[in-house]
């Protein structure tokens, strides 16, 4: 970099790097051993010096453009795009210019050497491993490991129940599921309050066709009770083809799990013609006229429901818990 | 400095430090006797500069892997002065309007925090992600490279194995690294990651309560997880990657055949100077392409989701694309389900989620084992297969390959039927189909060209360029005069396939294929020695990989003739 006011040359006379995969080039080289290319005339070295500062001077200042527009441009507007932009815009070209330069000076300035290297043996010689197993068998021989068998039991046992400790300690991540799966938020008489808003559902609130979801009342964050919402839906006069689906619900509205029990995603679209509900993770199809029976993808059953009435004020309440566990399943469930 | 470089070249007479040195030749010096001085390493030193790395674009495919490495863990570094892994419900007041007043957990919320008031807050977060898909993906398809050329053979099969393991963690940290955010996306994703666990038949809800601290979606698992992607992985991938370098630093890198290689000899450029300021040079250039991609490609906009909630869920939630294939092999999978002595085992869940990736990957990771056992292939090898020379393990990878990409696209069936305003039944079910029926035909049709391409080769060797002059002969028979190739070509393409003239497996006594061998015995009588039933299915399996090269018959008249 001393001579950097250098004249630049008047043509562009860049060299070509050497063909790499040039047999001819190649096997002269092996010949030799290692073979360099030279004939690089001064005019050129110094236009390719030209080309490499050229390009590690634009990175920096690139580099200062991004420090600029650190404090210059404000993450405020419009939610902090242009900032995004001029930084990283900056930083990239900073970085390519940096690599081109690195990458030009290697095409350019060094010489073009064909290097070759003998390859090693990957194994040792066979005395050498023999030697090793020896030395390793005579270790094993000297500790006595072979002869002392109650050292060797007690040591497999002691070594054995190390980890024990270690894992042991593991217990306590988290509780036992013991019955807890099977804990929704649902009781007797619980109201079904709208997710979002947490007003309590009225007989007459939801349109023919229509679906809101809901939790139990008093459930504040709802990813404490994850199993817990499930979705009112009211169908026509006469639209529920179940019998124990109308019984289980009140005039025309049924109560359902919006639990996949496929992967356990919250199931949203209802197509209002055919009464299909799909689950948008992994498409299982619920009929919802027919007890919410799988009619496609991988769910094995159906959604469970959850038995309402109306309360003396006219608001939805359940009748008690799920008659089964909701969501995917699992071994120990019946 | 150039005298004392040329007596260590011509190894002369021993070479001797020059009288006048200027102040960095000092220095340099200098420093260099220091380190020596202290660790003994001026041998090590000068064996490592003088190493010669084969020049070929592919092998550059595991430096991208590891540069976008380098990125990751300084990018990571800065987000975690901004990033509060609690599940602690707050109220975000920042200057994301959308989101101002509602409830989110701290991890959403120092996450808008990170990107819409820290200034490159939300450039590095971008340049994490970027960073994370292109080492994910450069790993893979660094292996595409190794497999097809067989650089995974002897003595490089342990370092296959370490590859195939940095590959798993490499999708397992990325999961835990997009899982962060506790976005609606990401709670979907960790939802099904629940649901799987929890369908390992006796274990399952005991391995999901300890690791989320109880029934989803609990407090525990973002913490965890942060720690986890942090620390735990990220420290087992810088050991692994670290051992990996070191068994390619001591082993040599593979190298194609060509004039002059050999199993003996590596061809290339020395570590230093060249190969180090180009490498240099490619760090820089990854670097820079992901940061042009953080600046102006958004990617996971985790504040149009919006924080998570177990009663909410977004259509069309697909997962980086590299889990793409898991989501695939749920959408596709029957649902199939057992209920017995008072227990249910889901099938539906347990199959694609768990037994079909263990088999992928356990296949993936002992390949090379098990065609080494087939071909009883106990060789070294330096030099690399072309995929048309084995025409068997291409189109076995071929295969493998099409059954993933079919999964992939299954993980997008309704991002395809939507698009296509397909039916999305119709969709599923055609993919079902194509999952079980694509592969053997991708492996047929695969072999057939690397049969035909080999053909091809063997005509430009025997025969030449076809010019398409064509010559009528005295007889009058008309020929096209062919030329042959240019001897550097012809030289390069000579060493390609004579290369395959001599597996070791073909050195082997015939009739050893696993079929019963009868030889005399001490007497002099002839008895059949009994054949184990693993030795019989070798056999078969050797029958099988084993195509015989092909040839061109010479039947055209020469025009010379």
């Amino acid at each position: 970099m001393s001579d950097e006011g250098a004249t630049p040359p008047r043509k562009r006379v860049g060299r070509r790097p050497t063909d790499g995969n040039d047999p001819a080039a190649v096997m002269t080289k092996t010949e030799e051993g290692v073979g360099t290319e030279h004939g690089d005339t001064a005019e050129e070295e110094s236009f390719a010096e030209l080309q490499v500062a050229a390009l590690f001077g634009v990175g920096t200042l690139f580099l200062l453009f991004f420090i600029v527009s650190y404090f210059a441009i404000s993450i405020r507007d419009s939610i902090g795009q242009y900032s995004n932009y001029a930084l990283g815009g900056s930083l990239a070209l900073a970085l390519f210019s940096i690599g081109g330069g690195f990458i030009v000076w290697a095409k350019k300035l060094l010489p073009h050497e064909k290097a070759i290297q003998e390859r090693h043996d990957f194994q040792s010689p066979e005395p050498d491993q023999i030697e090793s197993e020896n030395t390793f068998l005579a270790g094993i021989d000297d500790m006595g490991l072979g002869k002392h068998k109650l050292l060797r039991r007690t040591l497999l046992g002691a070594l054995g129940l190390f980890p024990l400790p270690l894992v042991i300690m593991l217990r306590d991540l988290g509780p036992l599921p013991h019955n807890s799966l099977l804990v929704t938020g649902w009781k007797k008489g619980t109201r079904l309050v709208d997710a979002d808003t947490k007003l309590p559902i009225k007989l007459g609130d939801i349109e023919i066709g229509g679906l809101a979801t809901v939790v139990p009342e008093g459930v504040e964050d709802i990813n404490e009770f994850a199993l817990a919402p499930t979705m009112l839906i009211r169908f026509g006069p006469g639209q529920i083809q179940s019998k124990k689906e109308r019984h289980w619900g009140y005039a025309d509205h049924v109560a359902y799990s919006k639990i996949c029990t496929h992967a356990g995603c919250p199931i949203s679209l209802l197509e209002q013609q055919t009464h299909h509900l799909l689950c948008p993770c992994h498409q299982s199809t619920f009929d919802m006229i027919h007890d919410a029976k799988v009619i496609f993808g991988p769910a094995a059953r159906p959604l469970p429901q959850l038995r309402i009435t109306v309360d003396d004020e006219g608001y939805f309440v359940a009748l008690g818990n799920y008659s089964q566990a909701v969501g995917p399943s699992f071994w120990e469930r019946r | 400095m150039s005298s004392a470089k040329k007596a260590d070249a011509n190894g002369g007479p021993a070479p001797v430090r020059p009288e006048n040195q200027g102040a960095a030749e000092k220095a340099t010096r200098g420093t260099l006797k220091y380190v020596d001085d202290n660790f003994g390493s001026a041998n090590f030193l000068k064996r490592s500069m003088d190493k010669v790395f084969p020049d070929h674009w592919s092998f550059m495919l595991g430096e991208i892997a590891l540069y976008s490495f380098v990125i990751l863990l300084l990018s990571g570094v800065y987000l975690t002065l901004f990033f509060h892994a609690s599940q602690q419900v707050v109220t975000y007041n920042g200057s994301y309007q959308p989101l101002r007043g509602v409830q989110m957990t701290d991890a959403y919320a120092s996450t808008l925090h990170m990107s819409f008031d820290v200034r490159g807050g939300l450039l590095m977060r971008q340049i994490h992600h970027w960073a994370a898909l292109l080492f994910v993906t450069s790993i893979v398809v660094h292996m595409f490279r190794v497999f097809f050329t067989g650089a995974f053979r002897k003595p490089r099969t342990i370092n296959w194995h370490i590859g195939t393991i940095l590959m798993i963690l490499g999708i397992l940290e990325g999961f835990a690294g997009y899982s962060l955010p506790d976005d609606l996306l990401s709670g979907t994703g960790l939802r099904i990651a629940y649901s799987v666990a929890e369908s390992i038949p006796v274990v399952g809800t005991y391995v999901c309560y300890f690791l989320f601290g109880g029934n989803y979606p609990g407090q525990d698992i973002i913490p965890r997880l942060f720690i986890i992607h942090v620390l735990l992985v990220p420290g087992i991938l810088l050991a692994l990657i670290s051992a990996h370098m070191m068994i390619l630093w001591h082993q040599k890198h593979t190298d194609f055949p060509g004039p002059g290689k050999t199993e003996n000899n590596v061809i290339g450029t020395k570590f230093y100077p060249g190969f180090f300021l180009k490498t240099n040079g490619f760090l820089f250039m990854v670097f820079g392409m992901v940061t042009a991609l953080a600046a102006f490609a958004q990617i996971n906009p985790v504040w149009l989701y919006g924080p998570y909630n177990a009663g909410q869920v977004s259509a069309g939630s697909q997962p980086d694309w590299y889990i793409l294939f898991l989501e695939g092999s749920l959408r596709m999978m029957p649902n199939w389900e057992t209920h017995i002595w008072h227990h249910t085992i889901p099938w539906n869940i347990l199959i694609p989620g768990v037994i079909i990736p263990g088999i992928m990957f356990n296949l993936l990771a002992l390949y090379p084992n098990i065609e080494a056992w087939v071909l009883k292939d106990k060789g070294y090898h330096n030099l690399l297969d072309r995929p048309r020379d084995v025409p068997v393990r291409t189109g076995l990878g071929v295969m493998s390959l099409t059954f993933y990409m079919v999964l992939v696209a299954a993980g997008a069936n309704d991002i395809l039927a939507n698009t296509f305003h397909w039916s999305l039944q119709a969709t599923t079910w055609v993919l079902r189909v194509m999952l079980i029926v694509l592969p053997p035909i991708a492996f047929k049709v695969t072999k057939r060209i690397c049969l035909g391409l080999q053909h091809h080769d063997e005509a430009l060797l025997h025969h030449g360029v076809e010019t398409g002059i064509i010559r009528r002969l005295p007889s009058g028979a008309y020929v096209e005069i062919e030329e042959p190739l240019p001897a550097k070509k012809a030289e390069t393409l000579a060493k390609q396939i004579g290369y395959h003239g001599h597996d070791d497996h073909h050195e082997l006594p015939a009739g050893t294929n696993g079929h019963a061998v009868a030889e005399p015995d001490s007497h002099g009588q002839t008895v059949t020695r009994p054949v184990s039933v693993a030795a019989k299915v070798r056999g078969k399996l050797e029958d099988f990989w084993d195509e015989p090269r092909q040839t061109v018959p010479d039947t055209q008249p020469h025009p010379e003739d």
